[in-house]
């Protein structure tokens, strides 16, 4: 027997994008990092293009593609790098659906972008604390890495506006 | 920028500033010193009482002084000193190691033993 999948125009374009965000993923695992949990997340700029120009759904897609084919890609999948990345990606998700659901100009790409990284750090300490290190002395980190998420959630979304610009005109 | 994505900006900046506020307390202040000679308990001495202990070590004796629940290493017959110069410790959690002489301290507190799990 022989199974035949059509895929859509959506199918190809989420694949391409996703093929684009996993390739930022495995570069940027290559920088190397002062503490744990810093990461620029510049594939995220892909995310939130995504976001914008198509969608939240289709942003899903990448999103969580990204986290699998990344760990994968990486020796990672289903190890603790893998949940923090997938919890910080689903917290992520999850703040930017009902975002995107504001009616009137609502907001553009630095307000997804900084309130998606903010949910995936919040997102990754409650894993990492509920899991990983059950100790409160973790949450001394935490206000370094907000702000850390604050400023790469700034800069990622003033690209994203870029890209998103650039691709409007 | 929207006026929404402004308010996104304006409650991070926020969000950040208050978890400095809530999150970066200073650590308990340690109430327990072990000595360790080799990486094995040499002595438990509360940091409540003024004390100068010496503590024989692979070169010599370093001299460990207790006071106003602090600790520090007075001397250490080592070359470079860089436990004497490690100054005072007194929050649970600290330690100063003189690794030349195998003497190291560390100063604990009233919570658990362990901060971590590994996998």
């Amino acid at each position: 027997m022989k199974l035949h999948l059509h895929p859509t125009v959506e199918d190809h374009r989420i694949a391409w994008l996703a093929a684009a965000a996993v390739s930022i993923h495995i570069l940027e695992a290559l920088l190397p990092s002062p503490l744990p949990g810093l990461k620029p997340g510049f594939a995220n700029v892909i995310t939130i293009c995504v976001l914008c120009l198509y969608g939240w759904s289709t942003a899903a897609w990448v999103s969580l593609l990204r986290v699998l084919v990344g760990s994968l890609l990486l020796g990672t999948f289903l190890s603790p790098t893998f949940m923090l990345s997938l919890a910080g990606a689903l917290a992520s998700l999850l703040i930017l659906w009902p975002m995107t659901r504001l009616p009137g100009r609502g907001f553009g790409p630095v307000g997804y972008s900084l309130a998606a990284a903010m949910a995936h750090i919040s997102g990754q300490f409650l894993l990492a604390w509920g899991w990983f290190v059950p100790h409160a002395g973790i949450w001394r980190l935490f206000p370094v890495l907000l702000s850390f998420a604050v400023l790469v959630g700034l800069v990622n979304g003033i690209i994203t506006q870029k890209v998103v610009k650039h691709l409007h005109d | 920028m929207t006026l929404a994505d402004k308010a996104v900006v304006f409650i991070a900046v926020l969000a950040a500033g208050l978890s400095f506020y809530f999150a970066w307390q200073p650590s308990a202040p340690g109430t327990l010193l072990e000595i360790y000679q080799d990486n094995t308990l040499y002595e438990r001495h509360s940091l409540n009482e003024p004390a100068t202990l010496n503590v024989p070590g692979k070169l010599g004796d370093s001299v460990i002084e207790i006071d106003q629940g602090r600790a520090r290493f007075q001397s250490s017959p080592c070359t470079s000193k860089f436990c004497v110069h490690a100054g005072w410790m007194q929050q649970a959690g600290d330690v100063i190691a003189c690794l030349p002489n195998g003497v190291h301290i560390q100063i604990h507190g009233g919570q658990g033993r362990f901060d971590a799990i590994a996998f």
